[in-house]
């Protein structure tokens, strides 16, 4: 399998796909139905998130350089492997769906609002199916030197909306309502658990066999944890109006610049920002049609490509007419399903790793011990009572040292 | 650097399809033509009968201005619709031009929409996108798009720019910007209090200076009868006259202290109009300031009945509620950093011992009539809301972020008219004096 990224690259994704998709509507959202304690729906999601891409980072560690497909192929069968990447390819698929609604919601209601989209959008379309097209190899080049811009994007806006917010109006952090943030908690658990991405890097990371490392929690921890900052801030500039505020990135910097007299300078980020967004789709999407690929066997990319955005804009268009209402909508169905993929798969794919790993170590073990056999010529029986005396040796030279001794 | 320079020329085609999905669509609009565009930069809002009176402010972008001649062309342009929104369109339409929106910064309304709830009056300035949160309320004494019309006499950054007059106004404690999103926020609060500032320009030598607004218009309405009875006709042409030659010297004032008026979830109810109670409010406005301060009647030492103008550098206040027998209390901790007197205008025959002034009971003796006059201020503004039932000091909310057990319970007891068990307590610092 050809290792078509960098460590670095991964890090830089899960950076920018777990950030980007929680800055436009998903502030906005929530405060309609929580208020002032929207925060802990950052905290308590991000909080799980950090402890399953635990477990991914560790099922990718267990694992040696096989990627999903191919660690499934061998312990489950290829049914359930197509099984297993068929669900993780309409994940993706689903999850495309959000920063798309973004880039829609931006340039349709915001930039150019007085053109169709359903038009103008076909340019973005064509723009991702080259993306998708050109794989995960542009994808990661690409983000590398985006990074910086897009968090210094952030960084910028941020502190802006931060010299300006009201903090007390998120008090008091104590007279909340448990089962209304269970129930928000649940029908927002599809803008998080991005990590899921990491499954599709599996065997393809170069360096150290695909450790993708600490770093990676780290960023998905402090991501979280500044979004929850970050519905504070929005919260405390607009309270009792946030939910009317449906874009959280271009919304909070709005009352900073007044003393300015350049006019809104922060639109340059904001646009910078959203650019972000364009990696997003086309990395959910690239990887949707790598999976859709594997599981019908169909090796043309192009036209796997082609197929999988143009059901993103037909969704869009015909389905989905009103902006926002498209992913509420399919959010209500899939947040019973999404648990299945947040926490089923790092824990399925830990115990096929360790699986797959036993069957590495023993079909190793029987290689050596009819190595060893032939060396001394000791009979089956006697190398079973040898083996319980003795512990199990990794390769031929310990075994015969072993009996040496 | 050199993979990304290969990866760039690997990948040119989808790098430019890239920058095509985003900067050529906006070429299929004509109206992206700076001509086809005039920029919005104020609205006045009135109401007249059932209808909206809406007047633009706007200035139209001239093909052969001079750049940075610092002149352009103001125009204000009105009509009438059964919404802000239809009326907006109607100028749209008569002018044949697209009305740009998003350069607006102020929204003027008149005393006619008072009469109703005005937050949702002011709904269109909330849905609608293409104006930015911060858009500053101000509201006219009596016609706004007259108070609107006459922005045409103040300096043309003054005129087109009155949100940043403002905002200066406020750091320098005689202004209050008020957003409207903030203005609406407020109203939907547990206190329901919520305010905006008047306007007031008026020609160089017509404001009775030190009096209130009304006072004002009343004097400008009066020298109008009086002069118009005998010469009609005249008297138009001569103030067209003076119009034209004011407006070429640009001698439209903001009034220094406009009044504040304050606002019941949305529904108008009274107006502070005396300098003190203005100040009260400003004082207690926790946005950090800096401004100047003067107090009347100081004795001690070499002081005899002076009057005091002191400078401060900077200002803040804190808000903290406790509950003293089940009841809030609002404890107002200000602290002025730097002070500096200005201005001695003593009584008693001068002396050298006011420039010296080093005895420390005549700066304690200036500085307790600070305290004493900022106390005042802001005790007056909270009384006489709390006359009219409303809660101008957000104690209610305060009260609920900070103590929320003691609030409830509260409030379980009194509901709506929890404001007359609550009281105040100012604690004034001067921090670095002289």
């Amino acid at each position: 399998m050809k290792k078509q990224l960098t460590k670095r690259q991964v890090l830089f994704l899960v950076i920018i796909t777990t950030l980007a998709n929680k800055t436009q509507r998903l502030p906005s959202l929530i405060s309609a139905q929580l208020g002032r304690h929207g925060w802990l729906v950052f905290v308590i999601l991000g909080l799980i998130d950090v402890g399953f891409v635990s477990l991914a980072l560790l099922a990718n560690k267990i694992n040696k350089s096989k990627t999903c497909y191919e660690l499934c192929k061998q312990t489950c069968g290829i049914f359930i492997a197509k099984v297993v990447v068929f669900v993780l390819g309409a994940y993706f698929f689903i999850k495309s769906l959000l920063p798309f609604e973004a880039i829609h919601d931006a340039f349709s209601t915001v930039l150019f609002d007085n053109l169709p989209w359903p038009l103008y959008g076909l340019f973005i379309i064509v723009a991702i199916i080259l993306v998708c097209i050109y794989g995960l190899n542009a994808i990661g080049r690409v983000g590398e030197p985006f990074v910086y811009l897009f968090l210094t994007s952030f960084i910028v806006l941020f502190g802006l909306g931060v010299s300006t917010t009201d903090l007390s109006r998120v008090l008091p952090f104590i007279d909340f309502d448990v089962p209304k943030i269970i129930d928000a908690c649940w029908d927002f658990c599809l803008w998080f658990g991005g990590f899921v991405i990491i499954f599709m890097f599996m065997g393809r990371v170069k360096e150290d066999d695909g450790k993708m490392g600490w770093p990676i929690i780290i960023a998905v921890l402090a991501v979280n944890l500044i979004m929850a900052f970050g519905y504070m801030v929005f919260y405390g500039l607009y309270e009792n109006l946030a939910a009317d505020k449906v874009n959280f990135i271009s919304m909070i910097s709005q009352f900073s610049l007044l003393n300015v007299d350049l006019g809104r300078i922060d639109w340059f980020f904001i646009l910078f920002y959203q650019f972000g967004q364009f990696i997003c789709i086309g990395l959910y999407l690239c990887l949707a049609t790598k999976c859709f690929s594997e599981v019908f066997g169909i090796k043309n990319r192009v036209l796997m490509s082609f197929i999988v955005v143009m059901a993103v804009y037909l969704l869009d268009v015909f389905l989905f007419k009103t902006v926002g209402e498209g992913v509420s909508e399919v959010s209500t169905i899939v947040k019973y399903v999404h648990p299945i993929t947040v926490i089923g798969l790092p824990i399925f794919f830990i115990i096929i790793a360790c699986v797959a790993r036993k069957k590495e170590k023993n079909a190793i073990f029987s290689n050596n011990l009819v190595k060893f056999k032939l060396l001394t010529g000791i009979s089956s029986k006697n190398i079973k009572n040898f083996i319980k005396d003795k512990k199990v040796y990794k390769s031929c030279d310990q075994i015969c040292e072993g009996e040496k001794q | 650097m050199r993979k990304i320079v290969a990866f760039v020329k690997k990948h040119t085609i989808l790098i430019i399809l890239l920058a095509i999905s985003i900067l050529f669509p906006q070429s299929f609009s004509y109206q992206s033509k700076l001509n086809m565009r005039v920029l919005v930069t104020a609205i006045a809002v009135d109401k007249v009968q059932e209808d909206y009176e809406v007047t633009l402010q706007v200035v139209m972008p001239q093909a052969k201005a001079e750049q940075g001649s610092g002149k352009a062309v103001l125009s204000f342009i009105t009509e009438q619709g059964k919404s802000i929104s239809e009326s907006i369109q109607k100028i749209a339409y008569k002018i044949g031009n697209t009305a740009a929106l998003s350069h607006v910064s102020t929204v003027i309304v008149g005393n006619s929409l008072l009469d109703g709830n005005l937050t949702k009056e002011l709904d269109y300035f909330i849905r609608n996108t293409e104006f930015n949160s911060a858009v500053m309320l101000l509201i006219a004494p009596e016609s706004a798009k007259d108070m609107l019309k006459k922005t045409q006499n103040l300096e043309i950054n003054e005129a087109i720019r009155l949100q940043k007059v403002f905002v200066y106004k406020e750091s320098s404690l005689n202004g209050l910007m008020m957003p409207i999103v903030e203005f609406m926020n407020n109203s939907l609060t547990i206190s329901g209090s919520s305010m905006a500032s008047g306007i007031l320009i008026s020609n160089e030598g017509e404001e009775v200076l030190g009096q209130s607004t009304d006072k004002t218009l009343e004097s400008q309405q009066s020298q109008q009868q009086g002069g118009g009875n005998q010469n009609g006709q005249e008297s138009k042409e001569s103030s067209n006259q003076q119009g034209g030659e004011s407006s070429k010297e640009q001698n439209g004032r903001i009034k220094y202290y406009n009044d504040i008026y304050y606002f019941k979830n949305g529904k108008y109810v009274n107006k502070y109009d005396k300098e003190d109670e203005i100040l009260g409010i400003f004082l207690s406005n926790r946005a950090p300031n800096t401004g100047e301060l003067v107090v009347q009647n100081v004795k001690g030492d070499f002081l005899k009945d002076a009057t005091i103008g002191c400078k401060f550098r900077q200002q803040e206040t804190k808000n903290n509620i406790k509950f003293i027998d089940g009841k809030p209390i609002l404890v107002i901790d200000m602290a002025f950093k730097d002070v500096k007197i200005n201005e001695i205008l003593n009584q008693g025959q001068p002396t050298p011992a006011l420039y010296e002034f080093q005895a420390e009971s005549s700066q304690s003796n200036i500085v307790q009539a600070i305290q004493e006059r900022v106390e005042s201020c802001v005790r007056l503004a909270y009384e006489k809301a709390k006359k009219d039932g409303v809660d101008i000091l957000n104690i209610g909310d305060l009260a609920y972020r900070q103590k929320p057990y003691e609030w409830k319970e509260y409030y379980s007891k009194t509901g709506e008219s929890y404001l007359s068990g609550t009281d105040i307590e100012v604690n004034v610092k001067v921090n670095n004096f002289n």
